[in-house]
């Protein structure tokens, strides 16, 4: 119990150190971009100072040992919804970007030592300055709904028993209305039983739930 | 004769319990060299002296009717129903009991405990499995009793209709599962009897198996064939209910082996058989008339279902409409071309209602290009896969993101093209993960060519491999030279004997002292069946330390008889890109074994098993290799 609280309070922390920045060094750009919006676009909606992404490794009894590390290359994309639409329609996934997406933030990282629990999740945080391409897209959203989407690619390594646990092709995607009230959009990685490396943009993990990812569902902007 | 028999049984049955553990104590006695004051025991003696065939069955009664109190009912029951099958012909009344026990057990057990199945495609319960043992058993033997337990289904189906029905191609309901389980089970040695089962599964609709028994019924007496599939189309006709009854009719006629459907996120999913051969023509080619009908009453069904909107989930019923047409396209262009506008025409109406599907991996535009244009050689596929992966690699800029993809590149190679594979695991930057890699692909081209019996080209890249992999290697390539059979001369005999122990020797080696993991137990056993083929007393012996180290494991699967696992690569559809090893490696193998030749020493260290159901399902491996070495020898 008091390891679970334990946990629990250093989630709580890590999330908020990660949160405080972005409410208060940040708060003014955003309130002059809702009045910016406002009156330009008559949203009713706010446009957020940037997009955060949460990358979190649950805990696996049998990797998180020291030695242990998580890799992760992911490029992040931002599409018209048509043309998301169209271009999974023909299958053509992630190999092919010939639609109207355009790349967000390319990157990557490595962790190591994942019995740290700490070292198990990262945010990386895409900025949507004014007049920005995003900035734009997100204006215009209700005419051009948008997606956002990233391709994947994930590996577990456990040294002890040389152990590699590798997936690609991931594609999360959210709409990107998602992130009109700042939210962090959460990729969730765990390891089954069976040693498969499964995901989620959804807290808990669809596998808890026993689902499959998709588009988090999006609720009528605030009037 | 009989009579005999069942008072000789009668006699076991009173004296085996104390009997069982000190006959097998004589033997150890005997072996140790002690005197063998056991053995001079009269009822011992006379235990001794009765036929080992006798001894075998009376085996089988005790470990029967010890299953029938144990608290693993799926174990009970595949006991119980293999038990009968083994002693029907001595005492049918017994059987007859222990099969209908063997249900009741069933009965207790929820349809999806244990389900080890696909999720969301195929159900696999092992309620299900067990109880087509139980049926084909109950077929074999004793007909009125199968049609009993098939009527106890009938209004079983019912209760769990939604309940157990989950997966995309699970069969209609329960009692078609088993009636085509049945029929798939009998279609080789009775193709009338399997076409007849197939027909009662259509009471409950059109289910996935039904195209397995058309094709197996197809290949075996086309006749039989046509009568299930005019029933098939009947049913269509007259109480169509899902659009997947027709997919399975339509993958029959012109993608055999293939079925298509919608899945539960509305996207379009495939079942592909690997068992199903080509065959010069399909039944559609064949059958042009049929197929035309069938086509006939497809059109109306797809003019007459209900508008997407009206349904409680219209991009579902939209999915499925379209999917249904397109796996139908081909065949109305080739055979009922007049019927296709107005479906089309309702097509386009209903393409409205489709939703977004999920996204999936898809295939580079250059082989759907080339795929599209129907201009393809064989493995030209694999080669431009490849091509573009390795060019997507060179590309990148970010390390990371360059060593995944030449990762990737290097285990979509095909393991006959191993210098490919190779070539581009050498551009994988980390140096564990490229050896790790390496080892896979040599591993991987060693296991396909033992699989094509080139043994001695498989060791040479076994050096190459991982210790692990090395020694799955030198094991499997041990028992195949035992398998294969009589050779020439003795001299020949005598040097494949020879070459096998060395393989073993090595690998035992390689293994030392190390007991500890299910990966290193799981490859003694491998050796013990090899050892078995060539030199008994040893492979006891080494069958002994195994038992005792399966009594301390956490968990062991008696009916598991796979190598482990030794890749240590998970995704990338690793495994499954590895030839599949049934056998070789199982508790069960080694008995199979030993026992028509060291039937006392195979009890006493089954004996040994310290968990019951293990312990029962190997007595019953016993009894079965002594009997069926028995019917050979008759």
């Amino acid at each position: 119990m008091k390891k679970v609280l334990n946990s629990l309070f250093v989630a709580l922390f890590t999330l908020t150190a990660a949160l405080a920045p972005a409410t208060t060094v940040d708060g003014k750009q955003r309130r002059r971009q809702r009045v910016d919006s406002r009156q330009s676009e008559r949203q009713y909606f706010t446009i957020p100072g940037e997009l955060r992404f949460l990358f979190r490794l649950e805990a696996h009894p049998e990797l998180d040992k020291p030695g242990s590390l998580w890799e992760c290359s992911y490029k992040l994309y931002i599409e018209d919804f048509d043309s998301f639409s169209q271009r999974v329609k023909q299958g053509s996934g992630q190999h092919v970007q010939r639609g109207s997406e355009v790349l967000l933030r390319k990157g990557s990282f490595t962790f190591r030592d994942l019995a740290n629990g700490a070292a198990r999740k990262t945010v990386i945080n895409i900025p949507v300055p004014k007049g920005g391409q995003l900035f734009e897209r997100f204006s215009l959203i209700k005419k051009k709904p948008q997606i956002v989407w990233m391709s994947l690619t994930v590996r577990i390594n456990d040294r002890t028993s040389n152990i590699n646990i590798v997936k690609d092709d991931q594609m999360p995607f959210w709409d990107l209305r998602y992130f009109v009230d700042d939210p962090l959009a959460k990729v969730i990685m765990g390891v089954s039983p069976r040693r498969e490396l499964r995901w989620g943009t959804v807290d808990p993990p669809p596998w808890a739930e026993k689902k499959r990812p998709g588009i988090v569902p999006v609720e009528k902007p605030k009037t | 004769m009989r009579l005999s028999t069942a008072l000789a049984v009668l006699l076991l049955l009173l004296i085996w319990p104390s009997a069982r553990s000190s006959f097998a104590q004589v033997r150890v006695s005997m072996r140790e060299g002690r005197p063998d004051h056991a053995a001079a025991g009269y009822q011992r003696g006379r235990l001794l002296e009765l036929p080992l065939v006798t001894r075998a069955r009376a085996l089988a009664v005790s470990t029967a009717e010890e299953a029938s109190r144990w608290s693993d009912r799926l174990a009970a029951a595949r006991v119980l129903s293999e038990a009968a099958d083994l002693l029907w012909d001595d005492d049918p009344e017994q059987c007859r009991a222990w099969l209908t026990q063997a249900w009741e057990l069933t009965d207790a057990i929820a349809y999806g405990e244990g389900d080890k199945g696909d999720q969301g495609y195929r159900g696999n319960s092992p309620k299900g499995r067990s109880r087509s043992v139980i049926l084909s058993v109950a077929q074999r033997h004793d007909k009125a009793l199968a049609d009993f337990f098939l009527e106890k289904l009938a209004n079983e189906a019912e209760r769990t209709d939604t309940e157990s029905r989950r997966g995309v191609f699970d069969d209609r309901t329960p009692r078609s599962e088993q009636l085509l389980n049945l029929a798939l089970s009998v279609v080789e040695s009775d193709p009338e009897g399997a076409a007849s089962l197939a027909e009662r599964s259509l009471v409950d609709g059109i289910s996935f198996q039904l195209q397995r028994v058309l094709l197996a019924l197809w290949e075996r007496d086309r006749r039989a064939a046509n009568r299930v599939l005019d029933a098939a189309l009947l049913r269509l006709a007259a109480g169509f209910k899902d659009p997947s009854e027709a997919q399975v009719i339509a993958s029959y006629f012109f993608t055999p082996g293939r079925v298509f459907n919608v899945g539960n996120q509305n996207n379009i999913v495939l079942a592909v058989s690997t068992r199903t051969r080509r065959e010069a023509q399909t039944p559609a080619e064949a059958e042009p008339a049929r197929a035309r009908r069938f086509l006939a009453i497809m059109q109306h069904i797809l003019l007459s279902l209900p508008a997407p909107s009206a349904t409680a989930n219209p991009p579902l019923q939209a999915q499925r409409i379209v999917t249904l047409a397109h796996s139908l396209e081909k065949g109305f262009r080739l055979y009922a071309e007049d019927l296709w506008l107005p479906i089309e025409h309702r097509l386009a109406m209903v393409r409205l209602d489709l939703s977004t599907p999920l996204p999936d991996g898809g295939l580079p535009q250059i082989i759907r290009e080339r795929m599209q244009s129907g201009a393809v050689r064989d493995g030209e596929l694999d080669t431009l896969y490849v091509a573009e992966l390795e060019a997507k690699a060179e590309k990148e800029a970010d390390p990371l993101a360059r060593k995944f993809a030449y990762l990737q590149a290097a285990l979509a190679t095909v393991p006959e093209d191993l210098a490919r594979g190779l070539s581009l695991a050498a551009k994988i930057s980390e140096d564990a993960l490229r050896q790790q890699v390496i080892a896979f692909l040599k591993y991987r081209a060693a296991l396909v060519a033992l699989e094509k019996g080139r043994i001695e080209e498989s060791l040479a890249l076994a050096e190459g491999t991982e210790p692990l992999q090395r020694v799955v290697l030198l094991i499997t390539a041990a028992q195949r030279i035992t398998e294969e059979g009589t050779r020439e001369t003795d001299e020949q005999a005598m040097g494949a004997r020879i070459r096998a122990l060395q393989l073993l020797s090595d690998a035992e080696k390689a293994l030392g002292g190390d007991k500890r993991s299910d990966v290193v137990l799981r490859l003694r056993l491998g050796i013990v069946v090899a050892l078995a083929r060539l030199d008994k007393a040893r492979a006891i012996n080494s069958l002994k330390e195994v038992v005792a180290e399966v009594n301390k494991a956490k968990s062991f699967d008696p009916t598991d008889a796979s190598p482990p696992r030794v890749t240590g690569l998970y995704s990338f559809s690793v495994q499954s890109s590895l030839p599949r090893i049934k056998s070789g490696y199982g508790l069960r193998d080694a008995f199979t074994l030993l026992a028509p030749t060291e039937f006392d020493e195979s009890i006493y260290v089954a004996d040994k098993l310290n968990v019951p159901t293990t312990r029962g399902l190997c007595m019953l491996e016993i009894v079965r290799s002594v009997l069926a070495d028995e019917r050979r020898e008759k």
